[in-house]
């Protein structure tokens, strides 16, 4: 068979496959008849169709995954860990797995555990986890499970230690309370241990049932001291323990100061045993509420239930061990032993049986120890994977409060703020490690958020009220998606969304574009979009954004970006009635405002962002009014960007808040020539430097975040000092210094209508506006004798048509003309000082290359790159030319004119950082001599990976 | 990824075949890297899915501006062919150590090759599938670019420069013919 025949097969068989079941036999029979030479291949492809479904479409580099992915690969039978030989694996568990092992020198079993490798970067914590594990090998305690070794193993530590055969004390809970002689047993037992590591200077801080063993002799042992430690930065005050509770339900044993993130001691271990014994007595656990944010405010704040049991002395050192404040405990476990062993004296009020005790040996009813024991089994950490290390805690600022830091797994940065579901337990967000950020969701009671699939390149999330989906914007729409899964639906178009808000009848708010435009409403469902809001020019608006309806599903509040300052703020807008321009805002702000109802449904704050903190000024969302004054809140928040909303959301119960804000923009650079000294501007959104004639200032496009409009700015380059030069409403680019240095030239107007402009260098004013040739104009040069401007006829955006070079004449009674022109693009023209000869970029050969040409006369041309060039710049006096090649780098070559022809010295590359922020225009400039380089610095600014969560949040507005 | 990795890509996507042999086992170190760190132990975490793995390992394993590519369709052929020969490879490897033979070009821990290998006999569907393209060299690529490259029908058919209902017409004849292929090949 050939091409062809395959070719006639591939159709047939296609059409074969779409057939419904009748027709496919008179398919095959026709087949047969007209090419019956392909007829025994055609048969064999029916034959396997019936088992093509799936095959083949998960790609193969996923279904390798498993083995390219396996970072603890099982270890074989006979593997040599060290010493010791792996005999058997027991059981593999998010902090490594565990194995029963041989060692041949003692000839003995015992339990050999292999960690997971910290391998973000923390060189310390595995020193940190060996130093506490020998100190827990230093131990030699019957109540604690015995370490004999540690040591690392392919890069990774590991642990052994004894092996035992038991359970641990979760199986004895599952079968209901306790005994009180075995209660007490196991409480002396316990407190025998921490006596002995408390001694040693280790604190457990993660005791809770999972973390005790029951040996099938009836010994109770404490396991994994040191393991919380692997995780641990001792940089930051944290508890891993804490993290480790949040995340896996396991809170109830935290002790109150570990949920406050306070300091944590001996006494910390003390609450957990409380906890462990109040369950043991009870068959009940202390704090447990549904919800773990619950369990951890019952934790801080209610008294646990009166525990029903006839043994006062244990309950009342069990009511002691749980008291809130550390100070109010046993401050020791030798204390308590001793009235442990006080009351051993001391009868249960109802006659029991228990075995005496012995100070050591605490000796569990047989009977009970070997019921359902495991077999041979070690109790794993419960500790999950290495990325909790990242739960941090911090002090709580008061009572009712409860206050943690989110970190996000390394690599991974926040690309929009948080936003609290409605029912205040989940957070959704979108993030990113370096490509397309998705959303995910993470919700209070799970150890990870998780990703929603399909959303890639999603933005600005927003709820539904019902806390069921989420809207968000992706690929220049609007679009909804299910939380719990399934396929995103596109609801609208929305070039670049500015925010989102869903109403309980099912009407959706946003802002669809960045800039020039008001909010737009659409159904959920979708359908039509009708504009909601429209934006006043006359006023100096510019954009309207960040809506949040309020209750009552009709009202919406949005934030008005405006260069008048008085214009700038909160305002509200009714939906149900035909859209108009804002009226009085409700209050002036650089930052939008969420309503969050703290009183009933109506009445409640609203919360927005000012100088980096949270601001809350009290509401009444059925008047639509403020009810008093703003207090300023202690919790940072990041302030709004052009591009980003304000990092804060809240419910009545949750606040969620990004310290920092997103960060936006480029910023400039400057470099000494040879590569020393590279000094990066600490003001972000700048582009398009131009150093002026006499070297003293630069001229920029500056956006500044609260007015949201591009203005060209003037930085004197020896006090730093910035006078703005241009105040329009409009968006101003591409400066350009007149000969005298005394005016700009730049780009002005609106997106769809450009012009150009001639303001004052000392901020005194517009001096001139002149039109376009053509539709759309940047300057890009202005002559030396100060008459006429350079000026690229492209659009200002990318994918620009092709265009061409035009002079245009600053007096009237001239014309303007095109000076370079062709079927290709031809911009980013420069003269050379002395005014004879031009330098440009065309992409006659498809790809931008730099060439000079004479300004007049014989039409002169040399071709000064060939392999890609862009953005030429004279030397002051014209001896030297720079370009940018493709990849950014910036070169230079020297320019001498012997006769009347110019000719360019070779090509020598400047080592100065890569230019070039991926917008049009020059992105760079030098001094006057060259020795020194202004230019937009490349790297993007690392974006915030932590959210701050606090719980109780109303407590700061008492 | 060091200069090492970008010097091979660039010879290779040069035209230099045997770049490939230096490539690949480099490019298999850092795919078994990339997956490690996202699906060990804390499996799905941040919500990892496997797809993640095909889409970063484009992105940082194939340097995509410092080669020279001619286009997009380079880009993808050629990243669909280096994923062919590494996944195959280590498929290859994989087998061979479990019948106790010398690995020769790769070097995976013995421990790694004890997990089984699931789905598909890698090893098997690239022999068919070398032999599919002697019949007809599109729909050979159509399943290199999806089933190896993990591209998309579009992305498929911006490559070859054909339609999208081509893609889908050759992807569903040639997975039919590879079935077969597969299923009488151990008759023989």
């Amino acid at each position: 068979m050939n091409t062809e025949g395959w070719r006639i097969l591939s159709d047939w068989h296609n059409t074969w496959l779409a057939a419904p079941a009748h027709q496919r036999t008179e398919l095959r029979a026709s087949f047969a008849t007209e090419h019956p030479e392909l007829l025994q291949v055609a048969d064999n492809l029916l034959a396997s169709s019936g088992a093509m479904d799936g095959f083949l479409e998960t790609p193969a580099l996923v279904l390798d995954a498993q083995h390219l992915g396996q970072a603890d690969p099982q270890l074989p039978e006979g593997t040599l860990v060290g010493p010791y030989r792996i005999a058997a694996l027991l059981a593999r568990g998010g902090m490594g797995d565990v194995y029963r092992a041989t060692d041949p020198r003692l000839g003995r079993d015992v339990a050999l555990k292999t960690l997971p490798d910290p391998d973000r970067g923390d060189g310390h914590a595995v020193e940190r986890f060996l130093q506490e594990a020998r100190i827990t090998a230093s131990l030699d305690h019957p109540n604690i499970v015995k370490v004999f070794d540690v040591g690392m193993f392919n890069g990774r530590p590991y642990l052994v230690s004894e092996l035992l055969d038991g359970e641990t004390l979760r199986g004895p809970i599952g079968r209901g309370p306790m005994s009180s002689a075995d209660a007490r047993a196991v409480a002396t037992a316990l407190t025998s241990g921490l006596v002995a590591a408390h001694a040693r200077g280790l604190v457990h801080r993660d005791l809770k049932p999972e973390n005790i063993f029951i040996t099938k002799s009836g010994t109770a042992k404490i396991l994994d001291f040191g393991i919380a430690k692997l995780a641990q930065d001792p940089a930051l005050p944290r508890s891993l323990a804490t993290l480790t509770g949040v995340v896996l339900g396991t809170a109830g044993y935290l002790a109150p100061e570990q949920v406050r993130g306070d300091h944590v001691d001996a006494r910390t271990d003390l609450f957990a045993l409380g906890s462990i014994l109040f369950e043991l007595m009870s068959g009940k656990r202390a704090f447990v509420r549904e919800h773990t944010i619950d369990t951890l405010h019952a934790i801080v704040h209610d008294d646990p239930p009166d525990l029903l049991t006839r043994d006062d002395a244990l309950s009342a050192i069990v009511k002691r061990l749980l008291a809130k404040a550390p100070d109010a405990r046993f401050q020791s476990a030798a204390d308590l032993l001793w009235v442990l062993e006080q009351i051993d004296a001391t009868p249960v009020r109802a006659t029991a049986t228990h075995t005496r005790s012995d100070s050591r040996f605490f000796r569990i009813r047989r009977g009970w120890a070997l019921a359902g024991a495991v077999g041979f089994a070690i109790v794993l950490a419960a500790l999950a994977g290495g990325w909790l290390r990242e739960r941090t805690k911090d002090e709580s600022l008061g009572p009712g409060l409860t206050q943690f830091t989110w970190s996000l797994p390394e690599g991974t940065t926040l690309d929009s703020a948080p936003i609290v579901s409605p029912d205040g337990r989940r957070i959704a967000f979108t993030a990113g490690s370096g490509d397309s950020p998705r959303l995910f969701v993470w919700s209070l009671d799970s150890r990870v958020p998780s990703a929603i699939d399909g959303t890639d390149g999603a933005k600005q999330p927003f709820w539904s009220p019902d806390g069921s989906s989420l809207g968000f914007f992706a690929g220049g729409t609007l679009m909804k998606v299910a939380v719990s899964g399934g396929v995103p639906v596109v609801i609208c178009d929305a070039p670049d969304g500015r925010g989102g808000t869903w109403s309980p009848t099912g009407m959706i708010v946003f802002g669809p574009h960045l800039i020039f435009e008001g909010l737009a409403k659409v159904s959920a469902d979708g359908g039509p979009v009708q504009p909601a809001t429209l934006v006043d020019f006359d006023r100096g608006e510019n954009s309207h954004r960040w809506p949040v309806f309020l209750p009552d599903g009709i009202h919406v509040l949005f934030h008005v970006r405006a260069s008048r300052d008085d214009r700038r703020g909160v305002y509200i807008a009714r939906i149900d009635r035909p859209a108009s321009t804002p009226g009085t805002p409700l209050f002036r702000s650089e930052s939008e405002a969420v309503f969050v109802p703290t009183f009933g449904r109506e009445r409640g704050v609203l919360l927005s962002a000012a100088d980096g903190q949270l601001q809350a000024r009290p509401f009444d969302a059925a008047a639509l009014k403020l009810l008093g004054d703003p207090r300023t809140l202690p919790v940072a928040a990041g302030a709004n960007t052009p591009y980003h909303s304000a990092m804060l959301s809240a419910s009545p119960g949750l606040l969620a808040t990004v310290a920092v804000p997103m960060p936006y923009g480029v910023r400039l650079g400057t470099v000494a020539r040879d590569g020393n000294g590279v000094q990066l501007s600490e003001r972000r959104a700048q582009n398009w430097p131009r150093v002026s004639p006499d070297g003293r200032r630069i001229a920029l496009q500056v956006v500044d975040p609260a007015r949201g409009n591009p203005d060209i700015q003037v930085e004197d380059l020896e006090d730093r000092s910035l006078v703005r030069v241009t105040t329009s409403t409009g968006s101003d680019s591409l400066p350009v210094w007149s000969p005298d240095g005394r005016r700009l030239a730049y780009a002005t107007g609106t997106l769809r209508e450009r012009r150009l402009s001639i303001a004052a260098a000392d901020g005194t004013g517009v001096l001139q506006e002149l039109p376009c040739p053509g539709s759309n104009c940047e300057p890009t040069d202005w002559s030396p004798d100060g008459r006429r401007l350079v000026v690229n006829t492209r659009l200002a955006a990318a994918g620009a048509q092709a265009g061409d070079v035009w002079s245009v004449p600053l007096q009237t009674g001239g014309s303007a003309e095109a000076i370079v022109f062709g079927p290709f693009p031809e911009y980013d023209a420069r003269i050379s000082p002395d005014g004879r000869w031009l330098a440009y970029v065309s992409e006659e050969t498809g790809r931008p290359e730099v060439s000079v040409r004479a300004m007049s006369g014989p039409p002169t041309r040399l071709v000064v790159t060939s392999g890609g060039g862009s953005q030429p710049v004279w030397r002051r006096d014209g001896r030297e030319l720079l370009y940018l090649d493709r990849e950014g780098r910036l070169h230079g070559r020297t320019v001498s004119q012997p006769l009347r022809d110019l000719t360019l010295g070779a090509a020598h590359a400047l080592s100065v950082p890569l230019i070039g922020s991926g917008h049009w225009g020059t992105q760079y400039d030098v001094s006057p001599d060259a020795e020194r380089v202004y230019f937009i610095d490349r790297a993007p600014a690392a974006r915030p990976g932590d959210i701050r969560v606090v719980i109780g949040w109303q407590a700061f507005l008492k | 990824m060091g200069a090492d990795v970008t010097g091979l890509l660039q010879a290779w996507s040069g035209g230099d075949a045997k770049a490939l042999d230096q490539l690949a086992p480099l490019v298999h170190r850092e795919l078994r890297e990339m997956a490690r760190r996202m699906l060990s132990g804390e499996r799905r975490a941040v919500g990892w899915q496997p797809t993640d793995l095909v889409q970063e390992s484009y992105v940082r394993l194939l340097d995509w501006h410092a080669v020279h590519w001619q286009n997009r369709a380079h880009f993808f052929a050629t990243t669909a062919r280096m994923m062919r020969r590494v996944l195959v490879d280590a498929a290859r490897a994989r087998q061979a150590a479990k019948r106790g033979q010398a690995v020769e070009s790769m070097s995976i821990e013995v421990a790694q090759v004890a997990a089984p290998t699931p789905g598909v006999d890698v090893v098997a569907l690239n022999d068919a599938l070398a032999e599919l393209a002697t019949l007809d060299s599109r729909p050979s690529s159509v399943v290199e670019l999806r089933f190896f490259g993990g591209f998309s029908v579009e992305e498929t058919a911006e490559t070859l420069g054909v339609s999208v209902r081509t893609v889908i017409n050759d992807w569903n004849t040639a997975r039919a013919w590879l079935l077969h292929a597969l299923a009488t090949r151990d008759r023989l």
